[in-house]
């Protein structure tokens, strides 16, 4: 078989294309959620971001007042069988600490009033726009769970191949001899436009 | 046939010519998101802002979001400023934020003393790259804002349109449907384990 440094590089531009094609059309939609994030959330009203309530129940569980938040935090999930990616709002002494659990399908927020031994379980309706930018927004190597780390080399993934489309796309641009002039008259055009903006806003 | 298959190239290359510079800033500002802990020690270590000018001025303090928003844009208007803004009251201090990609600075109206005062913090590269990756909307006054939202509107729909062509032409090329369907097979199957475990 006769390979090409052109062949190799249109392959590479398509497979990659094709593995992370999932990921684009996240990153896309959820674009544009975001860029028209008040008409989107018109839609949806009081629906959009609300948690209802799942369980308001005791916990006995004392800790010592020097314990790690993110270890309290990840303690009561595990409780919960809700163990994954989460922050913590509050310290260690607060009478109050907030976990917020984010899944991918669902986010789930535990308050810990410590004072009184007590777990309020809030759970995040599933809404479309919701997901897709909790998907969009997810990123990182700073957790420590398997699943959020492969997300993240995903990640990197999408960046490899949008930096490797940009590339291999002036390549073969170059190579269709017909589509040098109006290519050339993109390429300034997206250039030109992009410098006026970034001067000016 | 030939002729829908040309057409198809050539939106996917020209779409593609034409956002080189938004895939550029979206790729490389994703790298400094995604590896967050290695890029926050670039910050400057002096993040305080510093005065650009300050002035005497007199406006009353709004009530309100409508009015907090109003009587900035106001006031922006009379010191010859423009582009997006946020604006917050605090007591008697009136603070308007302006994300400028290029370098942020704020205008304070401090009601008590009845001074304007304009304020520029040290920016880096990276924090450029993150801005120019996260302003999205039309809720902003100005031709050139609502001409990025729409260009992020465009670049939205070329992705899908680079994915939808991208299909459709991997598709006409037989000698590759085989590798083409492990490779779009493994990812949705990657990303369904993926958002199943997260």
């Amino acid at each position: 078989m006769n390979v090409t440094p052109s062949k190799l590089i249109r392959r590479t531009h398509m497979y990659l294309a094709l593995f992370v094609t999932p990921w684009m059309i996240i990153y896309a939609l959820s674009g544009l959620v975001l860029n028209h994030g008040a008409w989107v959330r018109g839609i949806y009203g009081a629906k959009f971001n609300a948690f209802e309530q799942v369980a308001d129940r005791p916990y006995a569980t004392v800790f010592s007042s020097d314990a790690d938040p993110r270890q309290i935090g990840g303690q009561i999930l595990d409780e919960l069988g809700l163990a994954g990616t989460f922050n913590v709002q509050g310290n260690a002494t607060s009478a109050r600490l907030v976990v917020n659990r984010n899944a991918a399908f669902s986010a789930h927020r535990v308050t810990y009033f410590r004072a009184e031994n007590r777990l309020l379980v809030e759970k995040q309706s599933f809404v479309t726009p919701v997901f897709l930018n909790r998907l969009h927004f997810r990123h990182g190597y700073e957790q420590p769970f398997l699943a959020a780390r492969l997300w993240a080399v995903t990640v990197d993934l999408a960046v490899v191949a949008m930096l490797f489309w940009a590339v291999s796309g002036i390549w073969m641009w170059w190579e269709i001899k017909p589509a040098r002039a109006w290519g050339a008259v993109c390429a300034a055009a997206g250039f030109a436009l992009f410098g006026v903006l970034f001067v000016n806003l | 046939m030939k002729s829908v298959n040309l057409l198809l190239r050539r939106a996917h290359l020209y779409l593609g010519l034409l956002l080189l510079p938004w895939m550029l800033i979206y790729a490389i500002s994703t790298v400094f998101f995604n590896h967050g802990e290695h890029f926050r020690q670039t910050r400057p270590a002096d993040q305080q802002w510093t005065a650009l000018w300050e002035k005497d001025y007199a406006v009353e303090l709004p009530t309100g979001p409508d009015a907090v928003r109003e009587t900035a844009r106001r006031i922006l208007n009379e010191q010859g400023l423009a582009g997006a803004f946020g604006a917050q009251r605090q007591g008697t201090r009136l603070t308007i934020n302006l994300p400028n990609f290029r370098q942020p600075m704020r205008v304070i109206f401090d009601g008590e003393q009845k001074k304007l005062r304009a304020e520029k913090r040290p920016t880096t590269g990276v924090e450029i790259f993150m801005r120019l990756h996260q302003r999205v909307g039309y809720g902003q006054a100005g031709g050139l804002t609502f001409v990025w939202a729409f260009v992020v509107d465009l670049f939205c729909v070329s992705t899908l349109v680079w994915v939808a062509t991208g299909v459709y032409l991997w598709w006409k090329l037989a000698a590759t449907r085989a590798w083409g369907f492990l490779a779009l097979g493994g990812g949705v199957a990657s990303i369904l384990i993926l958002v199943g475990t997260l």
